[in-house]
């Protein structure tokens, strides 16, 4: 479920009246920007204030400061209508922060997958879906056009992966600097015996995608004047791409295009 | 954070690049532009890993000199 798909989604539960659902989603919208926008991780720094930041950012500490959220936005919704706070405006307020929870459960699972599983999922299925559209399209025709871009497609892939992970080597060895620079050596080390064997799984998906797109780029000669010239450009023009899709799921799964600085 | 979203923007750029590229190109002169492109980004390959072979293993050995001289 994508942002636009969520938006849309909340819309619907609107207009058709459902406006628990609604709330739950504005809700856990709130709790986001409490938990990312308000207690940042400076503030956890702070003497008594930071335990509980820290705390609030943990799984059961969501599940308190939704519900926390939930109750207090009824009661205040209750107190601006000049209404009683009684015990239904509190059940309401819990009832709320239940779907608020969920909300925010099920948008987070779907926009950032913890596991490392669903994080591949998340990248390779549309990469595979693009592959298998580029194939079809080679097959109805112009295969070696589609062949030449997906052999400069490869190529400036590789130089992309390479350019990637030389950025993302200054930024985690920086890294590893700092921990050393706090008189940690061992930590330090820990730290860059940890980056170097990524760079090295990371580099060899480079290194295959280089090849193959050399490969491609030498056999073209011999593919376009074969008796099945067609077979062979939608072969090879498969095999650049699935290349390409396993530098970008690896990328994914390893977090090299989005690293994580201490 | 700055050094991320130039990671990010390079990858973006490139990204439009490729795709304004396979959703267009459709005169034979465009077609034979790509053909070009490919050998000319094909030929680049091997220089450009090589040196970025050679600055990356340069600062992981610079980091790895300055942990060991501060191990006790």
């Amino acid at each position: 479920m994508d942002t636009q798909q969520l938006v849309e989604w909340l819309y619907t539960n609107a207009q058709q009246g459902n406006w628990r659902v609604l709330i739950g989603g504005a809700l856990s919208a709130v709790v986001w920007f409490l938990r990312n926008g308000i207690l940042r991780p400076g503030v956890d720094k702070w003497p008594v204030v930071g335990r509980l930041s820290a705390w609030l950012k943990t799984d059961r500490g969501g599940v308190a400061l939704t519900l926390l959220v939930g109750i207090l936005g009824g009661v205040g919704t209750a107190l601006a209508s000049a209404h009683a706070v009684d015990g239904k405006v509190l059940l309401s307020g819990v009832i709320n922060g239940v779907i608020g929870a969920g909300v925010f459960n099920v948008s987070k699972r779907a926009l950032k997958p913890a596991d490392k599983k669903e994080k591949r999922a998340a990248i390779s299925i549309p990469l595979t879906m693009l592959i298998a559209f580029f194939t079809v399209s080679c097959a109805s025709g112009e295969y070696m056009f589609r062949y030449d871009q997906a052999t400069l497609t490869a190529s400036v892939g590789g130089m992309a992966c390479k350019d990637t992970l030389s950025d993302v080597n200054d930024l985690r060895l920086k890294s590893c600097r700092k921990i050393l620079d706090g008189g940690d050596a061992t930590g330090a080390d820990q730290c860059l015996v940890e980056w170097v064997a990524t760079y090295k799984t990371a580099n060899d998906v480079c290194y295959e995608l280089k090849r193959i797109a050399k490969a491609a780029f030498l056999a073209r000669g011999v593919v376009a004047t074969a008796p099945d010239a067609k077979a062979q450009a939608v072969s090879w023009t498969v095999k650049l791409l699935a290349a390409g899709a396993k530098v970008a799921t690896l990328y994914a799964e390893k977090g090299i295009v989005a690293p994580e600085v201490n | 954070m700055e050094e991320i979203l130039k990671i990010a923007g390079s990858l973006a750029v490139r990204a439009v690049g490729l795709v304004a590229m396979w959703a267009g190109a459709k005169t034979p002169e465009e077609r034979e532009q790509i053909r070009v492109n490919a050998e000319r980004a094909v030929l680049a390959l091997d220089p450009h890993f090589a040196e970025k072979d050679a600055e990356d293993k340069a600062k992981q050995d610079a980091l790895r000199a300055d942990i060991e001289a501060a191990k006790p």
